[in-house]
Parts: C-alpha cells; sequence; structure tokens
C-alpha cells in the first residue's frame, strides 16, 4: 500500500506485483484437534494458488490465519519478509472476498468500493478515482450508485472483488468466491478472475473445494486433507505425478496397485511383476490412469502384457469406460470412442496393458 | 375467468400466474376479516367514544375540556410525564446497547441465562417488580445498609418515595424490552461484515462506528419507541415508587376519573397523551428511519 499509493498517475494506478506468503511449521489447534498442521508452503510474489481439499480439511482456517482473523498456535507466517503473525487484521493490508461477499448492506456500491481508501484518509476525489478505476476492472461502473439489495449475486461477487482490489493489498484471499454461482456465470468469473489477477500481478490464494475450478485458475494447487497439505504442485504434475494416493484419488479416476518396487520392477501385494521407470525401492503404489490403458496390438513390446474379463461398459460423451475384472482386481479403462471401434461385449477376455512411462510409482506408501 | 372456483382440472394443470396471484388475494382478503373487525370493535369504536365525550359527550358539544387542559398545572404535567419517558428512554439505550452487544456476540451459558432472565422478566408482574424495589431502596433496604456497612454514606439516602425510585425502577422494568428489540436485530447482523471491514484496513473501533452501529440501528429505533411509548403512558411504578412527587399524565387522569369525577377532561387528556405520543413517534421516525438506512429495497 504504502509503494503503491504515492505512484499513482492519471486515474489507473501503477500496480506494484503482489508480495509473497510463506508458511513456516503453521499450525492451528482447537483443543487437541489440528485444524492446521505443521504447514509448510512458499507462495510466490504474483502467484495464483489455489488451496483445494474436502470439506473439514482445513483450507478457510488456512485464509484466516493469512487474514489475521484466527490466531496460528505455532509457527511462522511471512508476508514478503516481514513476519506477520501477531499483527492484526487491519494492518496486514490483505484483501479478502468472502464466500457470502459480506458487502454492506448499508451503503451503496460506490461506497462500499471506495470503504477501505475512506479508513485509510484517501482525500475525496482520489477515492472518485480509484473507485471508478476498480469498477471498471469488473466492469461494473455502470452500477456505481446502486444499493447492494439491487444487485444480483453475480453482480455482488464483482464488486467484492472490486472492493479487495481497490486499495492495492499486498495479497488477495478468496474462500470460495464462486460456489454460490450458477455454472456459466462460474465460468465466466473464472476467467475475469484469472485476467484480472494476470493485469494486476496480483498474488491470490483462493480456496476451492471444486477440482476443475482450481486446474483452471491456478499456477499451482495445494491439495489439503485432515489439516495436512498433501502436495502442492501444478495441476499438470498432480495429476501425472500425485505424491500418495489421496491426491491421486482426488483428481480424476486411478486404478491404484500396492506392493513395492526394486530394480525397475513393481510387484504387487499378489505378486504379479509389473515394469516401471523407478529406479528406488521400497513399498510404494502404482498408479495408473484410466486412459493410460490400451488393448490388443496397441501394446508395444515392453508394455506390461495381461488380460482381463469385461465385467461393464458405459458410454459418457465421447468417452467409453470399460471395467474389468483381472488378476490385478478391478482395472478402469477409457477409450476414446471413434467409428470403428464397438463397447466390448461383456465377458470378453481382453488383453491390455500400458506404456510403463506413464505410470506412476508413488513410493513409501500402503 | 368465467367462474371464480377453479375446479379440479384447473387445480391439476395448475394456476397461471394471475390465477395464483388472484386467487392469494381472495385469500388474503378473508383472512383480514377477522383482525378488522376486531380492531374496529376493540379499538376504533372506544376511541370514538372517547373522542365524543372529550368534546362533552351526552351533556352536548362543547371545548370545555380542552380548555381547561390548557392551564400551566397540566403543561407542567405533561412537560414533566414527557422528560420522564424520555430520560427513561436515554437511559435504557445506553445500558441495553452494551448488554445486548454481549449477549449478541458471546456464546456462552452465561450470556444464554441472561437472555432467559430476560424473557423471564418480562414475564412477572410490573406491580411484584415495583414493590421489590421498595424493599431494596428503603432506608433501611438492602442498599443502604450496604452503603453505610462499606463507610460510603454516613446515614441512609433517600432513594425511593421520590423522582429517583421512580427512575430506578422505571429503567429496570423498561430495560428488558430495549434489551429484546436490540438482542435480534444483533444476532441477525451478519459477523462477516465486520471481520470484511477489519480486513479491508477499518480499525475495530472504525468497523463498529460505520458498519455494526448503523447495522442495529433499526433495533435501536424500534426499541426506542416501544420503551418510550410504554414510559409516557407508566402508571403503577410512577404512583408508587413517586410517593406523590412524580406526578405522570396518567396519574392525572386517574385523578379526573376517581377523584373528579369529570370524564370528559379525562378523555380530553387521554386524546391528547394519544396525539402528543404519535407525533413523537412520527418525528422519531422521520429523523432515524429505518426506511431511510435500508431505502426501499427491503
Ligand atoms: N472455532 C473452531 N473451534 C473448533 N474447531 C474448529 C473451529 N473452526 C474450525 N474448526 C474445525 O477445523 C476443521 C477445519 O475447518 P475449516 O473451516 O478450515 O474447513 P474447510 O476446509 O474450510 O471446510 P469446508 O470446505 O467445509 O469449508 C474442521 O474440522 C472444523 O470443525
Ligand atoms: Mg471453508
Amino acid at each position: 500500500m504504502t509503494t503503491a499509493t504515492t505512484s499513482i498517475a492519471g486515474t489507473a494506478p501503477i500496480n506494484t506485483r503482489g508480495v509473497g506468503v510463506r508458511f513456516e511449521q503453521l499450525s492451528k489447534r482447537y483443543g487437541d484437534f489440528y485444524a492446521v498442521d505443521s504447514l509448510d508452503l512458499n507462495v510466490a510474489p504474483g502467484e495464483f494458488l489455489s488451496i483445494l481439499g474436502p470439506s473439514g480439511s482445513g483450507k478457510t482456517t488456512v485464509l484466516m490465519l493469512i487474514a489475521g482473523f484466527v490466531a496460528p498456535t505455532s509457527g511462522r507466517l511471512l508476508l514478503g519478509d516481514q513476519d506477520i503473525s501477531q499483527i492484526p487484521p487491519y494492518k496486514r493490508n490483505i484483501g479478502v472476498v468472502f464466500q457470502n461477499y459480506a458487502l454492506f448492506p448499508h451503503l451503496d456500491v460506490r461506497r462500499n468500493v471506495g470503504f477501505p481508501l475512506e479508513v485509510r484518509g484517501v482525500p475525496k476525489d482520489e477515492i472518485a478515482k480509484r473507485v471508478n478505476w476498480a469498477l471498471e476492472r469488473v466492469h461494473m461502473e455502470k452500477f456505481a450508485d446502486r444499493r447492494i439489495s439491487q444487485l444480483s449475486g453475480g453482480q455482488q461477487q464483482r464488486i467484492a472483488l472490486a472492493r479487495a482490489i481497490v486499495f492495492e493489498p499486498r495479497a488477495l484471499l478468496m474462500d470460495e468466491p464462486l460456489a454460490a454461482l450458477d455454472r456459466n456465470l462460474r465460468q465466466d468469473m473464472q476467467y475475469e478472475i484469472r485476467s484480472l489477477q494476470r493485469s494486476l500481478g496480483q498474488t491470490v490464494i483462493y480456496v476451492t473445494h471444486d477440482q476443475e475450478e482450481a486446474l483452471n485458475l491456478s499456477d499451482r494447487v495445494a491439495v489439503m486433507n485432515l489439516g495436512r497439505l498433501q502436495q502442492v504442485d501444478t495441476p499438470k504434475n498432480l495429476y501425472l505425478r500425485p505424491a500418495n494416493p489421496f491426491v491421486a484419488g482426488f483428481f480424476g479416476e486411478a486404478n491404484l496397485l500396492s506392493g513395492k518396487t526394486q530394480g525397475g520392477v513393481f510387484t504387487t501385494d499378489a505378486g504379479i511383476r509389473l515394469p516401471v521407470t523407478e529406479t528406488r525401492e521400497g513399498p510404494a503404489v502404482l498408479c495408473v490412469r484410466p486412459e493410460m490403458i490400451v488393448f490388443g496390438d496397441e501394446r508395444k513390446s515392453d508394455f506390461p502384457s495381461l488380460t482381463g474379463t469385461v465385467l461393464e461398459t458405459r458410454y459418457r460423451g465421447s468417452i467409453l469406460h470399460i471395467e474389468l475384472d483381472t488378476p490385478l482386481g478391478k482395472i478402469n479403462a477409457v477409450q476414446h470412442i471413434n467409428t470403428t471401434n464397438d463397447a466390448p461385449a461383456e465377458g470378453t477376455t481382453l488383453e491390455f496393458g500400458w506404456d510403463p512411462n506413464l505410470g506412476h510409482v508413488m513410493m513409501g506408501q500402503v | 375467468m368465467s367462474t371464480t372456483i377453479p375446479n379440479r382440472n384447473t387445480l391439476l394443470a395448475g394456476f397461471s400466474s394471475a390465477d395464483w396471484e388472484s386467487q392469494r388475494r381472495r385469500v388474503t382478503a378473508v383472512l383480514l376479516i377477522l383482525p378488522v373487525v376486531m380492531m374496529t370493535l376493540l379499538f376504533l369504536v372506544p376511541l370514538g367514544y372517547l373522542l365524543w365525550l372529550s368534546f362533552g359527550g351526552p351533556a352536548g358539544f362543547s371545548l370545555n375540556a380542552y380548555k381547561q387542559l390548557s392551564a400551566p398545572f397540566y403543561i407542567n404535567l405533561a412537560l414533566f410525564t414527557l422528560q420522564l419517558a424520555f430520560l427513561v428512554t436515554i437511559a435504557c439505550a445506553v445500558i441495553a446497547y452494551p448488554l445486548a452487544y454481549m449477549l449478541a456476540n458471546i456464546e456462552n451459558t452465561l450470556s444464554r441465562l441472561v437472555v432467559l432472565g430476560l424473557v423471564i422478566s418480562l414475564w412477572l408482574s410490573v406491580l411484584a417488580r415495583t414493590y421489590s424495589w421498595i424493599i431494596i431502596l428503603q432506608r433501611n433496604g438492602v442498599v443502604n445498609n450496604m452503603l453505610q456497612w462499606m463507610g460510603i454514606t454516613d446515614g441512609p439516602l433517600s432513594l425511593v418515595y421520590n423522582q429517583t425510585g421512580v427512575y430506578i425502577g422505571m429503567i429496570h422494568i423498561l430495560l428488558p424490552y430495549m434489551v429484546m428489540t436490540l438482542y435480534p436485530t444483533m444476532r441477525a447482523i451478519d459477523g462477516s461484515l465486520v471481520r470484511s471491514a477489519l480486513s479491508l484496513g477499518a480499525t475495530p473501533w472504525t468497523a463498529f462506528r460505520r458498519i455494526y452501529f448503523p447495522l442495529s440501528m433499526s433495533g435501536l429505533v424500534s426499541g426506542s419507541i416501544l420503551v418510550f411509548t410504554m414510559a409516557i403512558g407508566f402508571f403503577v411504578t410512577p404512583a408508587i415508587l413517586g410517593g406523590g412527587s412524580a406526578n405522570t399524565i396518567v396519574m392525572a387522569i386517574q385523578n379526573q376519573v376517581q377523584v373528579l369525577v369529570d370524564l370528559p377532561l379525562a378523555a380530553a387528556t387521554s386524546i391528547i397523551l394519544l396525539l402528543v405520543s404519535m407525533l413523537i413517534l412520527v418525528v422519531y421516525e422521520k429523523i432515524a428511519g429505518v426506511e431511510k438506512i435500508f431505502g426501499e429495497g427491503r
């Protein structure tokens, strides 16, 4: 804020990039229950990071820790290079978009968006300029004089966003901001939030329980479960290189085989040997995505060679799901439908395999 | 619409929105008959009778009663009553606001017990609550004994049978009404609004002043109206705790009926009291109106 206010030229503020956020062994305990357990996480300046996890996994708690509404039990929280764990919320300069928007019902749109500037003692004409700037960014300049009760859900969402960026916060936090909107609107808003964040260079930490949303929006996604961070990675790596079975199961379907790996060979608990590229050794879980599975002649010589009986087939749009009973247990496969292939009849025996380069070994998991 | 009563088919086929609208209006009209009849019988008829009585009643039209009321005696009485009601309302607001705030925002057993206590106190007889203040405030009552025992005062203070006693008693009796109107308004204020204000850079005091207080205003307004109207018509407490030193308009009316047996005068006083109360409410609504805070949107 301090650097940003002085550098305003014309109506559009020159934006400083957001700053980084760093969690060091941050924990929040309620009684003897850890809502957030030893969180280590580094969010880069200008990064869009989503926090994804099932209900009760501690996502909101993480946001409230950053915003300052929840005090950490232990650990450090750094904004830029400043430890903010002891700083009250109103001195943190962090924008928060609440799930229910939290717009002030007794103030009109203009006063709502101007509120953070007013409480900072910004002069009136300056407030007017910057409110207009923020409203333009969310395409709501025509609604400046409306009351909050006269806005639709999506419009309120935009105003909440404008209010959270108008004071050029050091980071922007959003707690399931689109959860209450319908599907189409949600996609539009996703696109707008993303392009706004890019153009402002704003650091965004975005909580959602919608994987598709997290994958669409984020540079990286932090997956949480039971208060613990499971993995932080790019959307692609979360899918192809999940750190553990929880993450593998969270993003799409996965065939998970437990066993141990040694010298490029994975041996399942039932004793079946499968080629892998993993060179480490020890107990592990092998993850094979349904779309990696190929049948019959499509297999290459280095693919594992297995047979299975078709249990069930289902069409879902352009995709055919095949459930197989195999020596590995039940295996799910999917195939893209083209004009030449027909669904195999139930009970048919099929030969199948996959590219060992694509199979992913998760070490140390049982 | 050819028939007013929809047959089975139209019922099954579902109403068009126009049908639905007219149906609803008809139901509303039927449901309103009873309250309208009750209002007329119990409220408007007696009021009309009172008005007729105040202008002379059976003895024929005269403005005599109203002329009598312009005497300084009655003017002073009215001013005192207004002052009493006004100060009691202010005191109740000042005490009730922080109390209701704590009850609404702190969730523990104690605050639930206090709410329960307040609700129960609304059921207790005003007479009983008034008399208990005599026991507490009299010359050798709990308060005076305590003060002397602690060495704060040398002799007993006169706390009752004077205006002090009336104020204490009325504030105590009317306080729960203020708290119980403020409490639901405050409960309904979304906590994320204040949190959001803080995250936007408002200090806790600014967040309270700019967000919480304006949103609790509607409760404060209706609580004040309730307490003020009740205070202006209070009889039992000023009569018992005042010991003759806190005469209000209502006590004058009682006197007019029972001692002077001047029914037109009593009726005229009642009418004036009613008009003054209504005028004050209208002015108050204009100044601190709920409508203004939320606009026509709600
Ligand atoms: N004030 C509190 N006291 C005790 N436990 C709490 C408190 N606040 C949160 N918790 C617990 O901490 C855990 C994490 O809560 P949190 O709200 O962070 O979950 P979440 O991931 O945001 O879930 P959701 O997707 O349902 O919003 C939950 O089990 C919750 O019950
Ligand atoms: Mg949550």
